[in-house]
C-alpha cells in the first residue's frame, strides 16, 4: 500500500474543529513532536463531558464508536475503528501510582498547541505530562518513547 | 524472534520495579552516544519531513507497508539487537 487508507488531515482537522477539549497523546503526539517513531493508531485524551461531541464529529468523517456514550463513562476508554483505529481515554484522572496521578485538566491547563502544517492546531500533553502517559503503560515500547520524549526536550532551544 | 512473540514482549505491561530500572538506565544512555545517535535521527527526520502532517503521513504510510511485509514490531527489535536507530524501518 503506497498511500494511507485514511487522511490524516481529515481526523486531526476534526479533533481540531469539534467543540472539544481533545489532547493527542501516544505514539502519534511524539511524531507530532517530531520523534521518529511508527504507530498504527491514534490516541486521544478527551473530558468526560465532550464523548457525544466528539462522537459526532468523528462521526463526519465515517468513524464510528464501539461503545455508548454512558458505556464510555463507566470503562473509561472507547474505540473509533474505520480502516483507522482511535482509541479514546475518557477518565478524569489515570493513574497507576500517586507519583504519577494526573488529570485531565491537569493536563489540558499545561497543553502544546502545534500547528500541523495547515495551520490546523492539535492540541499535546506537554512533555513532562507525555512522560506520565507513558510511564502508566510501563511497556517496553514505553521506555523507548520515554526517551525519544526526552531527546525531544534537549532537541529545544 | 517470531513476529508474536517480539509482538508480545513489546506489549507486556512490566513489573514496576523493573520499568523503573530499565527506564533509569535508558535515560543515562542519553547523556552518551546513544542520545547523540537519536538526535541525530531526529533532525534528519525533520529536516526530511518538516511538518507535523508530513511525518504523520509518512508514519501511516510505513506502518501500512511495514505490517503488510515482515511486521513492525519484528523489524524494531531486530534493530535494537543489531544496534540500529529505533522506533522506524
Amino acid at each position: 500500500v503506497e498511500g494511507p487508507e485514511h487522511d490524516d488531515e481529515d481526523v486531526l482537522r476534526a479533533i481540531a474543529t469539534a467543540p472539544v477539549r481533545v489532547l493527542l497523546i501516544g505514539r502519534r503526539a511524539l511524531v507530532m513532536l517530531g520523534a521518529p517513531v511508527l504507530t498504527s493508531d491514534y490516541d486521544i485524551w478527551i473530558s468526560i463531558d465532550d464523548i457525544e461531541a466528539l462522537n459526532a464529529a468523528f462521526f463526519a468523517i465515517g468513524l464510528h464508536a464501539n461503545k455508548t456514550p454512558a458505556e464510555a463513562r463507566s470503562t473509561g476508554r472507547y474505540v473509533f475503528e474505520n480502516d483507522l483505529r482511535v482509541d479514546v481515554l475518557v477518565a478524569r484522572s489515570a493513574t497507576a501510582r500517586d507519583e504519577l496521578n494526573l488529570s485531565f485538566e491537569d493536563a489540558w491547563s499545561r497543553r502544546e498547541s502545534v500547528d500541523v502544517g495547515d495551520g490546523t492546531l492539535v492540541s499535546l500533553p506537554c512533555i513532562d505530562d507525555l512522560i506520565t502517559t507513558k510511564r502508566w503503560g510501563s511497556r517496553a515500547k514505553d521506555l523507548i518513547d520515554i526517551q525519544w520524549l526526552e531527546v525531544t526536550r534537549r532537541s529545544r532551544p | 524472534v517470531t513476529r508474536e512473540a517480539a509482538t508480545l514482549a513489546w506489549e507486556a505491561k512490566l513489573p514496576t520495579p523493573e520499568f523503573e530500572r530499565l527506564l533509569a538506565t535508558a535515560l543515562a544512555e542519553l547523556d552518551g552516544r546513544e542520545g547523540e545517535e537519536m538526535l541525530a535521527f531526529m533532525a534528519w527526520f525533520n529536516r526530511r519531513y518538516p511538518t507535523p502532517l508530513e511525518r504523520l503521513r509518512f508514519t501511516t504510510r510505513e506502518w501500512r507497508r511495514s505490517n503488510a511485509t515482515r511486521g513492525i514490531l519484528t523489524q524494531d527489535l531486530a534493530r535494537r539487537a543489531s544496534g540500529g536507530p529505533r522506533g522506524t524501518r
